[in-house]
Formats: structure tokens, C-alpha cells, sequence
């Protein structure tokens, strides 16, 4: 007997969010509060506790994005407002979607696991089913799609971002400190993800890989204490285009090897057992561990910088 | 955990167009689709049963049919069409599709059709690009990938131009397409290599060349010796600074310890060569802990290469 006042008292709330939902699509003309609370089920006790429920919920309706339109039933008489959801901003319109457009997007939304990012996407995709089109895999291509998975903390993050509110989390780098980030945005670069934001010891904007987080992400502060800049995309390193400031290593590459750098540069000179290359660079670590990949097969001429980097991690390994 | 009663609102609200479109469904295949309990989802059932229209008359509620756990919608009053998209589903649409389309090449059918998606999509809501928190970018891209992913789907073979990192040879061979995935930011090709006579994995950036061709030549390919396939392993100890060797190689490694001083892993290998060269490029950043005759190969090529700049 308890378990079916228990279940009652917790479906009260829902039933009567559901029948107003249903009242005021069916309606088309604007229903008062009077006939609200007349007409649909659930709206019980005293004027009062009537009024504040009914606001209450229209809050909660609209925090569910469904859109309650407030008008005037007689343009004559503004002091009795009336209430209806209009049909078309309620349902889908995305109604012109192909079957190999229905398989496309339940694939990516079968991209993440256990995340808000995750939710969000199958409950579109389940929104997406009700239209009753057919997936068609045909065209959806083979390749399998693995990136690292977003992780529970995540979620925070999203929500830190999306309230500008400051976090503090653990991060293992040269050494296990605490960061204070203003954060700006998550990035899947290249299959693993990072966040993005603005590092308070140091002042500047800062990658962290989201992989070196030790433990979880804690919100401090209120929301609103920072503004992402405008264009903070256009200056980060990762969104830099890739033709821009890069420069120039000139090489000497002997015939028939080193492929894959040659690939990478241009052909500027023969130099009897070598050929002479420039190949655009922009980090000089990830390209010395390109040169030193084929040894003795490449001479580094040019930058003097480059040449000494080398030289130098030549050196360490054959005193490691 | 306890769920509001706007989770419940919503999802009985996207429980009716849902079960319009798959009637007769089972209460467990709904309950699998939602991400909750039959126990839950029969709870929701017989709540919908109790919410319509004003009048709520048998004519006016919702009705729906139960039979032998099976469901269907016979009357869903105003409840016909699904509620459109949230701004956070919109964007989580659009962050899905874009990393689908962040793996393709700009002339793949593909990745125009996922382009197109997105402009549907994205036609529904006004959504400035600072308030999307997330970007994805890739930079594994192939022109051969569509080719390759109709080979698969034929069962067809393909001859490509293959350049090898570890023995920097460009060698032309006949493969028969497996599977393909994309991983640590690159995409890898499992195929049936006839030149080896051997399973192998190819890096799509490192194919330069590749052509369709017929059973019949596929036939005709030459069978090569095997290479050999000795296991080596080594103990490696990685600086803080050079942490990303790991992470990016983790499928090798066992990770033996990690503290102040930075990792101490073991690296498993078919054959030295890869691992030999990666070294050549960390300098002290990596450390050999073992074996000894490892060391002997690094040091012996890191003064060869040092000669090149005497002269």
C-alpha cells in the first residue's frame, strides 16, 4: 500500500507537466490561468499554492526548451494574459533527413560514451528515430572511428565553460601541481582530447592534455568571473592554420632514402651522394626526431638552430 | 540516483512519438533505447496512461495497449510528433558529425554528405562558433580512403605504393583490404599483405599509391618469404618531458613504474628497427635501462650520423 502512495506522490509532478503540456498544444486559442486551473488535472488547494505551482511550472516547461507563448485573449483587456504552445516551434522540422543521413547520425552520436556530450546525442538520435525514417548503412563508409573517450570529469568542464566559472584540478606535467584555469575549450586534436584555457599562475593561455589529469575537476568561484576572448581561437597554436610561420629546415638527404621527409619538402639540389631539400617546419623537436629517424642518411644545413639540436640529442645518445 | 521530475516529463513526452513509430515494441528493447530499467520504463508506461486532455474521459487520456510486454500507442492525443532538438543536443549532433568528418578528405562523398547534415542541422538553430565548447581537428586525412573503404565493402583487392618508416623502403604490393580505424590520430589499414604473406597494419599517410585490381591479378601475386617474427623487449626510463612517447605508444608498453623522476616502462616489439630509430630522436629525454647490446646499436648509429658532420 505504502509503494502505491510513494508511486502516486512521485508521478504527481510529471503527470500534471505532462497534462499541461498536452492542454496547451491542443489549445488554439490562449487558455487563462482560470481555465488552467479548472481544466487540467493536477492543479489542486488553494488559489495561491495553485498560482505558485502553475509558475513553477511554466518555468520548468521552458527550461525542457518547449516554448509557452503568452497572449492576450481580448487586445481590449491586457490584465488577463493567457497561455498556449504553439505546435510548430514544439515539434522537430527536421523532417527532410534521408535514410543515409539517419545512418550518418546514429554513428556519430554512437561516438561517446559516458558523457553529456553522449546523452545529448542519443537523445537527439531517439528524437531523430520517432520520425520514422529508416537508417540505410550503405553508404556510411567502413572505417571505424576510435578517438579517446571523453572522461566523467568532462562534464564539469562543459558546464565551467559554459557558466565561465574558474576550475581547479591536479595536473601531471614536468610536475604534479594545481592548476587554477579560466577554461575556454575542450579539443579533440587529433584524436585525444585537451583543455584550453587560460593558466592563472602563469597568466597565458595554456594546453592541458586531458589524459595527465589526476583525479577530477573542482568549480570555484561564481559564474560569469571571465570572458573568453573573441579571438583566442585565431591566436592558439593548435588552431593555426598550417601554412602560416612556418619555417624552413634545408637538408641533405642521401639518394633513395629518408622517403617520407622528401615527401614533405622540395628538391632544390644535387650534391653527389645527396640531394639538397627544404621542408617547411614548425616545431623543431617534432622535425630533429624526424631527421634523426634515418641517422645517417640526412645532414641538417640550415636553420643553426636545428643543426645544433641535433648535434646536441646526437651527442647525449652516444654518451646515454 | 533519484531523477527529477523534469527528466521523467521529458522523457514520457519523447516515449509517445517513439513507440508510435516502433509499435508492438518490447518493453525491454524500450527500456534499452532510453537507458532505463524495465522496472522504470513500466513505471513510465502506466503514468502516461493517466495523462490526456482536459476531461480526461477515456476519450480524451492517452491510450496505449500492453500485451505480453509488448507496447503500442492506439491513441497519443496531441503527442504525434517528436519535440524538436535542444540547443545541447543541436550541438552535440554537431560535434559528433564533425569528428566523422574530421578523419575525411574535402572531396570524399562522405564528408560532403556530413557537410550537408550539418548546414540541416545547424539551419534549425542560431549558434554563434564561440558558443560551441568543444573543437575537433584532425589531421590523418587520405585521399585513398573511400577506395579503401569500397574495397572492403566488396571484398576486393588494391596494389599500393607503401612507404615503410622502419625500413624507409618504398615498396609496391598487393593487398586485400580487412578493416580500417582510426587511432592515436592516425589512420591505420589491416590488410592481407601477398607480398609478406601476412596480416599487416599500413599507415594511410605513408600509402602514396593506390589502384583497384582484379581477383584475377590478385591471383597471379608473387609469394615472398616470411619475415621473421622474434620478439624483442626493452626497458625504457622516460623523462617527465617526453611523457607523450608513452601515451602515444601505449598499446607496446607496460608501464612498470611512474613517480617524480618519470616512467619506467617495458616496450614489447616484433623487431627493433621502429624503436631503434624513435630513440635516435629523444636524446637523454629516454633512457635504455636493457638490454645492453640496445644501447651499443644507439650509441654506434649516433656516431655514425655525428661523422656526417665532421667532414
Amino acid at each position: 500500500m505504502s509503494s502505491t502512495t510513494s508511486t502516486a506522490t512521485a508521478n504527481r509532478k510529471p503527470e500534471r507537466l505532462i497534462n499541461l503540456t498536452l492542454a496547451l498544444l491542443a489549445t488554439r486559442r490562449y487558455l487563462t490561468k482560470a481555465e488552467i486551473f479548472a481544466s487540467v488535472a493536477g492543479y489542486e488547494g488553494k488559489p495561491e499554492t495553485q498560482e505558485r505551482m502553475f509558475e513553477r511550472d511554466k518555468d520548468d516547461l521552458r527550461s525542457m526548451g518547449i516554448e509557452i507563448e503568452v497572449g492576450n485573449l481580448d487586445p481590449f483587456f491586457e490584465d488577463e494574459p493567457g497561455y498556449k504552445i504553439p505546435s510548430d516551434s514544439y515539434a522537430l522540422k527536421l523532417s527532410d533527413l534521408d535514410s543515409a543521413e539517419i545512418a550518418l547520425l546514429s554513428l556519430a552520436a554512437g561516438l561517446w560514451q559516458q558523457s553529456i556530450i553522449s546523452d545529448d546525442a542519443q537523445n537527439a538520435l531517439r528524437k531523430l528515430k520517432s520520425l520514422g525514417i529508416p537508417a540505410d548503412y550503405s553508404a556510411a563508409g567502413a572505417l571505424e572511428v576510435k578517438f579517446e573517450q571523453p572522461q566523467e570529469f568532462f562534464d564539469s568542464i562543459l558546464s565551467a565553460i559554459e557558466h565561465r566559472k574558474v576550475i581547479v584540478f591536479t595536473y601531471s606535467s614536468s610536475s604534479v601541481k594545481e592548476r587554477t584555469v579560466s577554461p575556454y575549450t575542450l579539443t579533440l586534436w587529433n584524436g585525444f582530447w585537451y583543455l584550453i584555457g587560460l593558466d592563472h599562475s602563469s597568466s597565458e593561455i595554456r594546453t592541458f592534455k586531458a589524459s595527465r589529469f589526476v583525479g577530477g575537476v573542482k568549480e570555484i568561484g561564481k559564474a560569469n568571473s571571465f570572458q573568453i576572448p573573441r579571438d583566442f581561437r585565431l591566436q592558439h597554436s593548435l588552431f593555426r592554420s598550417e601554412a602560416q610561420e612556418k619555417k624552413i629546415a634545408r637538408l641533405l638527404i642521401r639518394k633513395g632514402h629518408a622517403h617520407t621527409l622528401r615527401a614533405s619538402g622540395q628538391l632544390v639540389g644535387d650534391v653527389g651522394e645527396f640531394d639538397r631539400f627544404e621542408i617547411p617546419f614548425e616545431s623543431a623537436t617534432t622535425i630533429s626526431r624526424q631527421i634523426l629517424w634515418h641517422a645517417d642518411q640526412v645532414i641538417v644545413e640550415e636553420p643553426a638552430e636545428l643543426k645544433a639540436k641535433v648535434l646536441k640529442i646526437l651527442g647525449e645518445v652516444v654518451h646515454g | 540516483m533519484v531523477e527529477t521530475a523534469l527528466t521523467r516529463t521529458a522523457r514520457a513526452l519523447d516515449l509517445v512519438p517513439f513507440v508510435i513509430e516502433h509499435p508492438g515494441i518490447s518493453v525491454e528493447d524500450l527500456a534499452r533505447e532510453f537507458s532505463v530499467s524495465s522496472k522504470q520504463m513500466l513505471a513510465d508506461l502506466s503514468m502516461i496512461f493517466m495523462c490526456g486532455l482536459p476531461g480526461y474521459s477515456t476519450l480524451e487520456l492517452i491510450d496505449l495497449s500492453y500485451e505480453d510486454g509488448y507496447v503500442s500507442i492506439i491513441d497519443p492525443q496531441v503527442l504525434t510528433k517528436p519535440r524538436s532538438l535542444s540547443k545541447s543536443e543541436i550541438v552535440s549532433l554537431m560535434l559528433s558529425l564533425e569528428s566523422l568528418a574530421s578523419l575525411r578528405d574535402a572531396q570524399d562523398p562522405l564528408f560532403i554528405a556530413i557537410r550537408g547534415l550539418q548546414q540541416k542541422l545547424q539551419a534549425t538553430i542560431a549558434l554563434p562558433l564561440t558558443e560551441i565548447p568543444v573543437v575537433i581537428r584532425s589531421e590523418a586525412r587520405s585521399s585513398h580512403l573511400p577506395m579503401i573503404e569500397n574495397a572492403i565493402k566488396s571484398g576486393s583487392g588494391l596494389r599500393i605504393t607503401y612507404i615503410s618508416a622502419s625500413s624507409d623502403q618504398k615498396s609496391e604490393r598487393v593487398i586485400l583490404p580487412e578493416s580500417i580505424f582510426s587511432e592515436n590520430g592516425f589512420i591505420y589499414l589491416r590488410a592481407w599483405c601477398y607480398l609478406t604473406q601476412s596480416s599487416r597494419t599500413f599507415r594511410l599517410d605513408r600509402i602514396r599509391q593506390a589502384t583497384p585490381i582484379s581477383i584475377g591479378e590478385m591471383q597471379k601475386s608473387e609469394v615472398a618469404t616470411p619475415i621473421s617474427q622474434d620478439n624483442f623487449v626493452a626497458r625504457l626510463h622516460i623523462n617527465k618531458s617526453a611523457r607523450h612517447f608513452f601515451e602515444q605508444n601505449a598499446a607496446l608498453c607496460t608501464l612498470e613504474s611512474d613517480d617524480d623522476s618519470g616512467l619506467t616502462i617495458s616496450v614489447q616489439l616484433r623487431d627493433s628497427e621502429w624503436l631503434i630509430r624513435s630513440l635516435l630522436g629523444y636524446g637523454a629525454q629516454i633512457q635504455v635501462l636493457g638490454p645492453q647490446e640496445l644501447r651499443e646499436t644507439l650509441a654506434r648509429r649516433a656516431l655514425t650520423a655525428l661523422a656526417l658532420y665532421k667532414n
